[in-house]
């Protein structure tokens, strides 16, 4: 279990709508995100990108009123199948928030808490996966003598950073990520953007952002949501250079060169 | 005299006024914490003062070790009555904790949005019951269905004391922990689904843990409701002086013997009903510091 590699997985994203209530937050959204890439989606504040991002791991589940429909798929398990596990969905599809929500709890409960729920009890087993998920994010060095203190105890982006690890030691195939840097002081979010770049090729990154420098330096694929009728839709999507080099949108071109949004 | 310096004039007279009222509203404040804190220490001054005689006469050894409470004969053995007192209120917390823990978390965790607003409500109005009407209901109800399975075939008992205490606390231990709950951050529930995790695991690994400040206090403070708790318990226990050797013997507690004895005994006999007095207040106090201490360290950690 500690050796198996990971299999990142593609998404398919087709026509997939999110509403609450009466509002659409998410209109009819067909996106392809490749296996092991990075791919930042922007765009202005309310414009849905979180809504989107929340609904490709079923979180969306949490809020009573949203309704989502179309289809995703995560390699092959379509998400939204009636049929397909919701728990071993989200252990296959991690996810980060904005802001650091580590559990009240020693930092070393933190990343063994969920491979305990899923039935690894072997201490030595759970130790290493718990070095290595510390190792991956830079954080090993700084807590390593102090992995039974309070996570709360940590600064804001080392505890971001652990949110990571917890995620990671899970071996997931696709990472979501909800503004994981927006929360945090500059130096903090140099740091959490270094690591997750060094998560390209291991993992599937879909990073939700509204800072279009970080999805410069960090995405290989970009796609740019905007408000469209009340409801957010993807305007234009491709390879992060061409988006902001040569946007073939009008949006876009505004937006990337910090006209609009 | 210029528009401008009326409307100087005006803010001045404002401000004024402002001042004064300020400086009356924090007179008035200043009385009323004055009071409160004034009324706790002239009942706790007051008790031990009459309980003075009671220590100082008969002693602390005497009350603990007498072999029998014969007030009138100069006997204190108060050791039964505290060992009732402590019995049933343990009893209730015992039974109490894991019911109200379980059923907030059955409210939270599990209850369709409607079931559980009606069941919130049942409870709180559980909350607001007297105790004399508890009271009643154990004599009418719950005494009579004890007597059925007594072997001593009567019902007033330790046993009916506490299952009357478990109602009593259960709700507000069921509302605090609700509540304790309800302030743990939504992320940190939405991060515990996001690994995974199942809803048992998010409520009994992530989430209680991080209310247990939040529900230890509740219960610590419903513990001295139960201590000091008088009249349903004098109505349903049976008012035995005696050790209680099963949970069907009928027992006296602590403020039971006040309710009944004060209203005719005088001297020591008085006197040492105000240590018992004294004794309750000490308990439930040190109850109060120990919630204070774990409030206070919820506030650290976080």
């Amino acid at each position: 279990m500690p050796d198996s590699p990971t299999h990142p997985a593609p998404l398919r994203i087709s026509e997939l709508t999110v509403r609450y209530g009466q509002t659409t937050a998410v209109a009819d959204v067909s996106l392809d995100i490749p296996a092991g890439a990075i791919t930042a989606i922007v765009g202005p504040s309310g414009c849905g990108k979180s809504s989107l991002l929340a609904a490709l791991n079923r979180m969306t589940d949490l809020i009573p009123t949203a309704v989502v429909t179309g289809h995703v798929r995560v390699g092959d398990t379509d998400v939204y199948d009636v049929r397909t596990d919701v728990v071993a969905l989200r252990r296959r599809v991690g996810m980060i928030f904005q802001r650091p929500n580590p559990f009240a709890m020693s930092v070393r409960r933190n990343v063994t808490l969920a491979l305990r729920e899923h039935g690894v009890s072997d201490r030595a087993i759970l130790d290493a996966i718990t070095e290595r998920a510390l190792r991956d994010v830079g954080l090993w060095d700084e807590v390593r003598d102090r992995l039974d203190r309070p996570a709360t105890t940590l600064s804001g982006g080392q505890q971001q950073r652990l949110c990571i690890a917890r995620a990671i030691a899970l071996e997931p195939d696709v990472l979501l990520m909800d503004e994981p840097c927006s929360a945090l002081d500059p130096i903090a979010a140099e740091t959490v953007e270094r690591h997750i770049a060094s998560l390209r090729g291991r993992y599937t990154v879909v990073l939700v952002t509204h800072n279009l420098a970080q999805a410069r330096r960090l995405a290989d694929h970009t796609a740019v949501m905007w408000l469209h009728d009340g409801a957010g839709r993807i305007i234009e999507h491709g390879p992060t250079a061409a988006v902001f080099d040569t946007p073939t949108h009008d949006l876009t071109a505004r937006y990337v060169r910090g006209l609009q949004g | 005299m210029s528009p401008s310096s009326t409307d100087t004039i005006d803010a001045t007279r404002h401000a004024r006024r402002r001042r004064v009222i300020d400086a009356l509203l924090l007179a008035a404040l200043r009385c009323a914490a004055g009071v409160s804190a004034a009324v706790v220490l002239v009942i706790a001054w007051f008790v031990a003062a009459e309980a003075w005689p009671g220590l100082r006469d008969v002693g602390v050894t005497r009350l603990l070790t007498d072999d029998a409470w014969r007030p009138t004969a100069g006997r204190y053995g108060m050791a039964p009555m505290l060992i009732g007192t402590l019995a049933a209120t343990f009893g209730a917390v015992l039974l109490t904790a894991p019911l109200g823990v379980g059923s907030a978390v059955f409210l939270r965790f599990y209850a369709p949005r409607r079931v559980a607003s009606v069941y919130r409500r049942v409870v709180e109005l559980l909350a607001g019951v007297p105790s004399v009407v508890f009271g009643l209901w154990g004599i009418a109800v719950l005494a009579p269905l004890i007597a059925t399975v007594s072997p001593l075939g009567q019902g007033q008992s330790l046993l009916a004391g506490v299952l009357i205490l478990t109602m009593m606390t259960l709700p507000t231990v069921a509302l605090t922990t609700d509540a304790a709950i309800a302030a743990v951050p939504a992320d940190t529930r939405r991060g515990a689904a996001a690994l995974g995790l199942s809803r048992r695991a998010i409520a009994w690994r992530v989430v209680i843990p991080a209310a247990r400040a939040g529900i230890v206090t509740g219960v610590i403070l419903q513990t001295g409701r139960a201590l000091g708790e008088t009249m349903a318990v004098l109505m349903v226990c049976g008012n035995i002086v005696q050790t209680p050797h099963s949970v069907f013997d009928p027992v006296r507690t602590l403020t039971a013997n006040i309710a009944l004895e004060m209203g005719y005994a005088d001297d020591r006999h008085r006197a040492v009903l105000f240590v018992s007095g004294l004794v309750l207040m000490l308990l439930v106090a040190g109850l109060v510091l120990i919630a204070e201490a774990i409030d206070r360290r919820r506030v650290h950690v976080t």
